[in-house]
């Protein structure tokens, strides 16, 4: 049971590059404040994660934004990805090929178990009225490397009470998992349209849709399914799955202000896919001004999903496509998170440089699937969410 | 109707709504809409963050919108 956990632990943990890389990427693109160049910051940040599949991820990260004039900006960044899962020192055989490392690095007998890097570039320069961001990107770790690109134009129109954006995203991954000798690829597009809308002096929405075409190797290499050949036998063979998917989704926001302190944000989002995999997504931010200096929040999520059409809790038969990935399982989620932010004051005793503030949140969340996970047979994952950070205008 | 045509028809009959029903708010109405908690992911490290955990455990992306806010200020 404790190897089933762990080998759980090996593939959520490998599956989250992918998708991390593009979504980091997309909300680090995309923070320009509406059409304006971003001021002058340097905000880091560590963030942490701790589930009962054995998963321990702690990312540390720094952003510098620097104005160059009045209508030119430069933005840099760094993560790291730090992993640690026992799971990734445990063998598993495929077909005769075990997972035991045959690189020198990553993985294996190292600790931690994956350390992904990963620099960003990007230029912002306005254009009219409107705002031009250029974005580059590179992730490398021991069996994974990603090259991405944003684009996007973002442009206010009725006296800045409408703000359209326009983005665009290609990305080039290369999969070279350690217990093979080939390396796959994996590209993706994805356009986005986004409205943001003043609806009245205080209240704002915001509507985003999206499409994404990924192309190419959706596995990370490491996953095995097991074919039940009677009640005490099986086989081992790698997943299948197909080379191609098509992703959409439609989501809204609306941000009400209650009181001169109080604002409520409600969220609604729906996603569907050609692997047949639908979701919806409802959530909703109560923050709170308790005084100049000192700002909350309380979010909360739920969110529904569909499986794969592919996707069996038991594989009986070689089936043309075969996965064990939890994300492809039908289920449901919930996730509460309270998040802070302390500014700086010349009075305060505690925090005197009005250009500081900290931040941090911390959070709670709980996935439940409708079969057993593959590996760990356990149906419900419980993790805490940690991160604290400074952001400094200079 | 299959339910993304009735999301799509949803869509379509909002949008028009949501561009021409709403008044031209000056930007010295703005101050409500200028406080930090008003914007769409204020701390875009905070949203990113967020991010990477619910895609590491969900099968879903995009949709999530971005930072933008209503002071236009700028």
């Amino acid at each position: 049971m404790v190897r089933k956990a762990e080998a759980a632990a090996v593939a959520n943990s490998r599956n989250c590059c992918f998708l991390f890389i593009l979504f980091s990427i997309f909300a680090w693109a995309s923070q320009a404040y509406s059409q304006d160049v971003p001021e002058n910051e340097l905000d880091a940040r560590i963030n942490s994660y701790f589930d009962n599949f054995g998963v321990t991820v702690i990312y540390p990260e720094i952003t510098l934004n620097k104005k160059l004039s009045s209508g030119t900006g430069i933005t840099a960044r760094y993560l790291s990805d730090i992993i640690t899962a026992a799971s990734m020192k445990a063998n598993f055989q495929v077909d005769g090929i075990t997972s035991a490392t045959t690189k020198k690095t990553g993985g294996g007998d190292n600790t931690p178990d994956e350390w992904r890097h990963e620099l960003g570039l990007g230029i912002n320069q306005k254009i009219a009225e409107g705002l031009f961001s250029l974005t580059g990107n590179y992730s490398i770790e021991h069996d994974y490397s990603s090259k991405t690109f944003v684009g996007s134009l973002t442009y206010p129109f009725a006296k800045k009470n409408t703000i359209v954006q326009l983005s665009f995203l290609r990305s080039l991954d290369k999969v070279f998992p350690q217990i093979w000798k080939w390396t796959n690829n994996r590209n993706t597009s994805t356009i986005s349209a986004e409205l943001t809308q003043i609806l009245s002096k205080s209240v704002i929405t915001q509507i985003d849709a999206s499409y994404s075409d990924v192309e190419g190797y959706m596995l990370d290499g490491y996953q095995v399914v097991r074919i039940i050949v009677d009640s005490s036998s099986f086989r081992t063979l790698e997943p299948v799955e197909p080379e191609s998917r098509i992703r959409r989704a439609i989501g809204m926001r609306t941000n009400i202000g209650l009181s001169k302190k109080v604002s409520l944000q409600l969220g609604y989002k729906y996603y569907w896919d050609t692997w047949d995999v639908k979701s919806n997504t409802i959530s909703a931010k109560l923050s709170k001004n308790f005084n100049p200096q000192f700002s909350g929040s309380m979010e909360i999520r739920h969110y529904l999903q569909t499986r794969a059409y592919f996707f069996k809790p038991v594989y009986t038969q070689v089936e043309q496509y075969m996965t064990v990935e939890g994300q492809l399982n039908s289920g449901y989620s919930d996730e509460l998170v309270f998040n802070f932010v302390l500014r700086g004051n010349k009075n305060s005793g505690f925090l005197t440089n009005d250009k500081l503030s900290l931040t941090g949140s911390a959070g709670v969340y709980r996935r439940y699937t409708d079969s057993p996970d593959w590996f760990s047979d356990l149906q419900t994952l419980w993790a805490s969410l940690f991160s604290i950070g400074i952001r400094y205008n200079f | 109707m299959r339910l993304k045509s009735k999301l799509f028809l949803l869509f379509l009959i909002l949008f028009p709504l949501f561009i021409g029903g709403c008044a031209v708010v000056q930007p010295w109405e703005r101050e409500r809409l200028s406080d930090p908690n008003m914007m769409f992911d204020e701390n875009p490290m905070e949203k990113g963050a967020q991010l990477h955990f619910l895609f590491i455990r969900e099968g879903t992306e995009g949709g999530d919108g971005s930072q933008s806010g209503g002071c236009g200020c700028g």
